[in-house]
């Protein structure tokens, strides 16, 4: 009876909820700053090496040689990380205009150009006729989105209604390079008009530092404790349904999360105390470590389980756990569907998240300062805060991961098990009669 | 099978647990007998920018978890005449290499046959 239920409600919610899902990632522009954005990653992780660099090299004492060397060193040390989050704007608007050129199906070099100029001009301040560069970074990172993804509209609509110069009989690569011309100077002088106008009534501030004051609430609201929630539960309803929740929100949540991890970065480096939690990486290693859900938790019950099947799942998804994939658990156990770990799955993985939300809030745990990839837990946990307390923090999540998921794992087992039972008597009796020879 | 050549994309979100399932795959179809003969490629990759390699490809699995895009990718399948299917989650979560590259091999002989 409760099963029936569970099934229409599940059904309910794929009914609403699967078809948001294609929605949002049909959407061109969230998808041009999702796929961007990803591909900034790439950047931040480069970028990351001074940092974890230079937080090896605090390990060892004051004074001695080492430690001497890299002190001497710091400022060469520290280049990745200057040439990277400390021009940030500049790889975003690259990334952003090279993905929505490709959705918009245009040149993505022309379209680079564009999204680079305006971003450039939009962030630019001038004394004494020299261009002012220090807002490249990740000061203006919400103004090079919009930026770039409005300068390759702006492309993309003059092309179409054909504004461009065209010249008969010119080879394609020059033709093209010619049709560039019009689009990229009206995103120049839409630019400039738009930057002279902002430093006018704001009384000398750029775009991104009017952003920043106007909308530094919203900026900053993302990081907490109720955003922390909504985002997770939301995430875990998507899994639940077997979409890939991450995927589906992360569009929106990305370049506030790059902004918090660039200024914690920037925090670190400047010997202060980071201070943003709800950064991309703490999502990945943190809110779901060894997989979204805590799926290692179940990844781990399933090894030590009396079911021959659950064993096996466990045992398939056990390692990409370690990796923090999620997807061996999700559609192995399954979870997906599933009654039994609806609640665990959905509401106790944002509660373990504000757990380790606070944990941080706290101080106790240093947040995250460097961006890195493909690394097992709790290595990755490690690296991304430079703090050794985070490898006892991920041990201590799954480890509530596997008290959370033990009576409802439970549950399930006995389901499961009475299920082998049936079949395997039907099974045997099925062989006995084929009395086969192997 | 009449063909020597089987070229496999397996798209998810960032090609992170497809690419758990390429190792797996790989490792099947190197220790088959029966596809000793046939130049096998399995390669995973971001949903994100499929049109960049779809080309090279002949046929194309999607990981379940981005199956709320299945429309939309396979309507640029179809344009480039490329058969496209879901992996079936149990599969995937058991990470059944065997089960689907057979998906994979069945795909590939139901388009030929069309």
């Amino acid at each position: 009876m409760a099963k029936t239920k569970m099934d229409s409600f599940v059904a309910i919610l794929e009914k609403h909820i699967a078809p948001i899902a294609s929605q949002i990632e049909k959407q061109r522009h969230i998808a041009s700053i999702k796929n961007g954005m990803i591909s900034l990653l790439a950047v931040l992780m480069v970028g990351s090496i001074s940092l974890i660099i230079t937080g090896l090299g605090n390990f060892f004492p004051e004074g001695s040689l080492i430690r001497n060397f890299f002190d001497a060193h710091n400022h060469i040390l520290n280049l990745p990380f200057m040439f990277t989050y400390g021009l940030l704007s500049i790889y975003c608007a690259i990334s952003i205009s090279y993905a929505h050129s490709r959705q918009l199906e245009l040149q993505p070099l022309h379209s680079i150009i564009g999204g680079v100029l305006a971003t450039l001009i939009l962030n630019g301040k001038y004394t004494d006729g020299a261009f002012d560069f220090s807002f490249l970074d990740s000061r203006g990172l919400f103004i090079s989105i919009f930026a770039s993804l409005i300068a390759v509209e702006i492309m993309a609509f003059l092309i179409r209604k054909q504004v461009t110069i065209r010249i008969k009989g010119l080879p394609d690569m020059i033709g093209k390079t010619f049709e560039a011309i019009i689009p990229l100077l009206i995103i120049i002088i839409l630019s400039v008009i738009v930057n002279q106008i902002t430093l006018s009534l704001s009384g000398g501030k750029n775009l991104s530092e009017v952003f920043t004051v106007m909308f530094a609430p919203a900026v900053n609201s993302i990081d907490t404790p109720l955003a922390v929630f909504v985002v997770s539960l939301s995430e875990m309803i998507f899994w639940f349904l077997g979409l890939n929740g991450y995927a589906i929100l992360v569009g929106f949540t990305l370049p506030f999360m790059t902004q918090y991890l660039a200024e914690n970065a920037a925090a670190f480096s400047a010997g202060q105390v980071p201070t943003h939690i709800f950064t991309e990486n703490w999502w990945g290693y943190f809110l779901a470590c060894t997989g979204s859900g805590i799926t290692g938790a179940i990844a781990i019950l399933g090894l030590f389980s009396k079911s021959k099947e659950l064993k096996a799942a466990g045992k398939a998804a056990i390692v990409p756990a370690i990796f923090n994939i999620s997807e061996p658990v999700v559609y192995g156990f399954p979870v997906v569907y599933n009654p039994y770990l609806f609640i665990p799955f959905v509401f106790g993985t944002p509660i373990l998240g504000l757990f380790s939300y606070y944990i941080f809030k706290l101080g106790i745990v240093r947040a995250p300062i460097a961006s890195i990839g493909g690394m097992p837990t709790p290595v990755a946990q490690y690296l991304v805060t430079l703090d050794w307390k985070a490898i006892i923090l991920s041990f201590i999540i799954v480890a509530l991961g596997v008290l959370m998921y033990y009576p409802f794992f439970k549950m399930y087992e006995k389901s499961v098990l009475a299920q082998e039972k049936e079949e395997n008597t039907v099974e045997q009796e099925i062989l006995k009669e084929l009395d086969l020879d192997f | 099978m009449n063909f020597d050549k089987l070229r496999i994309l397996l798209v998810c979100n960032l090609g992170a647990s497809t690419g758990v399932m390429v190792a797996k795959m790989r490792e099947v179809a190197a220790n088959s007998e029966k596809l000793k003969n046939i130049d096998i490629k399995i390669d995973a990759r971001p949903a994100g920018d499929i049109k960049e390699y779809l080309p090279d490809y002949d046929v194309v699995l999607v990981g379940p978890q981005i199956k709320h895009r299945f429309a939309e990718l396979k309507e640029l399948c179809d344009k480039y005449n490329k058969p496209i299917d879901v992996i079936d989650t149990k599969d995937y979560g058991m990470v059944n290499g065997a089960n689907i590259l057979k998906t994979a091999i069945v795909l590939k002989v139901k388009s030929e046959r069309k």
